[in-house]
Formats: structure tokens, C-alpha cells, sequence
């Protein structure tokens, strides 16, 4: 199942309760990449983060979901 | 010995010049136990970084990979500019790869940090295996914004490390002061940046005796 499918299909999962956002560590995970791409992608501003209360950063799945959709969006 | 709130302090950790009491060392073993494989990673990244500062530093001319019959080509999906030529692989982890790389442009070389994913990424699938950070047509200068961004990431991984141990240490120890024990797994994190400290000094010493002489 693709990093996709798995974000969408917890919305229908009733076992789950729903994920709203993922650390970037999560993320990490979910995108298949290393834990300083991510970083870089945040500060290349291609993945929208928010902080938590303690100034953790979090990325929501619906940004998460933007970000593998976007094929074809970032050509040079 | 001395004690802080009736309990001896007999616990030492890496990194860290104080001694923790039996609360805090439980409390670091829980938080280093969340942390253990990000703080792992921090260290290997300023490590790698560090090294190739240093290396950078001692560049005279520009590096290449292997003959120019080997040199590697390596396409941006969407670029319809000259494929980018391999120059210097500058770190390599088990998910990605970042590039020096060059092609030509115009009269002269256009230079750029390349990042490759590894194909079966979720990522890669959708946004291709590589993409340029940055570029310049000066070299050194890219490659020096290269290692302040890295520097920059570092940091900001360390920042979010931090805040994650806050957040485990709220949850688990709920009113409790546990400062210090947020301030020793960052001292440790700091280990690996002290590097990076010595080599900026470093370069301060040499660009000092260039002035000098």
C-alpha cells in the first residue's frame, strides 16, 4: 500500500482513531525519506509545518497528502 | 555529595558536566529511550557535515569523481536545461543522496547541490528521484551557503528534538521541574555541533594569517 493510500484510507478506519498531523519524524517515514530532507523540505518551504504547545513541529496529513499529490507541479 | 531536593546527585551522562539525581536519570533514560534514534541521526549528520568542512576547507581545486569518461549524468524531472554531471558525492545515507554537481551554461559551468531520493520513495514517486537545493556559478560560494544551510537544518533539528523531550517529559512527569534533564540530552545533542564550533574556528585562525601575511 502506498504512503498515499495509507494517509487516505485512516480516514475510513474504525479501529484507528484519525491522525490530524505527524511529527516530521513521521513524516520522514511516510515520504520514504531521510529525517534532513524532510527538515529541508521545511525550510525550503515546500512542506508547511505548524508547532505544537512546546514548539514541536507538526505537518497535517491533508499537507502531507498535498505534497505526494503534487506530481508535476514542481518542474524547474 | 551534593543533593538537590533531598536526592543525592550521582548520575553522570554524556555530554552533560552536571550529575543528575535517581528522578532525573529515570526521566533522561525515558526521554533518550523516545529520542535515542533522532539524537543518533544528529550526531551522524553534524559528523558528516564536520567532515566535509573540513575537507572543503583544504579543496585547492575542485573534486571530481573519477575520469571524465565515468562521470555521472544525472537528470531533474521537469528541467528541460543540460543534464547536471556528478562532481562529489557530499553525504550519502540509506534514503539519500545530496550532489555536487555541474553543466554547462551559457560561456561557463552553472555549479548545484543535487538531492536524490531513493526510487521506491513515496516522495520520488511523486515529485521525481532528484532535486536541486541550490546553484551558483561560483563553486566555493555554494558550496560554503551549502554548509551554513546544513548548519541552519542541524539546528533546527536540535530545536525540535528539544521539544519533543519537553513534551515526553510533561506527559510522563506532569508538573515536575525537569530542566536539567531537558538541558542534558541537549548538551548531548550539542556534542556533535562542537565540531562544526572547531572548524569555524579553525577557519577564523587561517583566514587571520592570510590577512597577517
Amino acid at each position: 500500500m502506498s504512503a498515499t493510500e495509507n494517509l487516505s484510507s485512516e480516514r475510513n478506519g474504525t479501529e484507528q482513531p484519525e491522525r490530524l498531523a505527524y511529527s516530521l519524524h513521521e513524516a520522514a517515514e511516510l515520504l520514504g525519506v531521510d529525517y534532513f530532507s524532510v527538515y529541508r523540505l521545511v525550510q525550503r518551504k515546500k512542506l508547511k509545518v505548524c508547532r505544537a504547545l512546546r514548539g514541536k513541529f507538526l505537518v497535517s496529513r491533508d499537507e502531507l497528502l498535498r505534497l505526494l499529490r503534487a506530481e508535476g507541479e514542481d518542474a524547474c | 555529595m551534593l543533593k538537590r531536593h533531598g536526592e543525592p546527585c550521582q548520575y553522570r551522562v554524556p555530554g552533560f558536566g552536571g550529575r543528575l539525581t535517581e528522578t532525573e536519570y529515570q526521566a533522561y533514560t525515558e526521554a533518550m529511550d523516545v529520542v535515542q534514534d533522532q539524537v543518533s541521526q544528529l550526531l551522524e549528520g553534524a559528523r558528516t557535515l564536520g567532515e566535509l568542512e573540513t575537507q572543503a576547507i583544504n579543496w585547492r581545486e575542485l573534486p571530481v569523481n573519477g575520469t571524465s569518461q565515468l562521470i555521472q549524468a544525472i537528470r531533474i524531472q521537469g528541467d528541460r536545461g543540460a543534464p547536471w554531471q556528478i562532481l562529489k558525492t557530499l553525504s550519502k545515507t540509506a534514503t539519500n543522496e545530496i550532489l555536487f554537481c555541474s553543466r554547462p551554461r551559457g560561456t561557463g559551468q552553472e555549479y548545484g547541490i543535487i538531492e536524490q531520493f531513493g526510487p521506491h520513495s513515496a516522495y520520488a514517486r511523486a515529485h521525481g528521484t532528484a532535486e536541486v537545493l541550490m546553484t551558483s556559478n561560483d563553486p566555493k560560494i555554494l558550496i560554503q551557503d551549502h554548509l551554513d544551510n546544513e548548519k541552519n537544518i542541524l539546528q533546527l533539528f536540535r530545536k525540535d528534538i528539544q521539544a519533543t523531550v519537553e513534551e515526553t517529559l510533561a506527559a510522563k512527569y506532569p508538573g515536575e521541574n525537569l530542566s536539567r534533564v531537558v538541558k542534558a540530552v541537549d548538551d548531548r545533542c550539542q556534542c556533535g555541533e562542537s565540531t562544526l564550533r572547531r572548524n569555524d574556528q579553525t577557519k577564523t585562525i587561517k583566514s587571520a594569517v592570510r590577512i597577517r601575511f
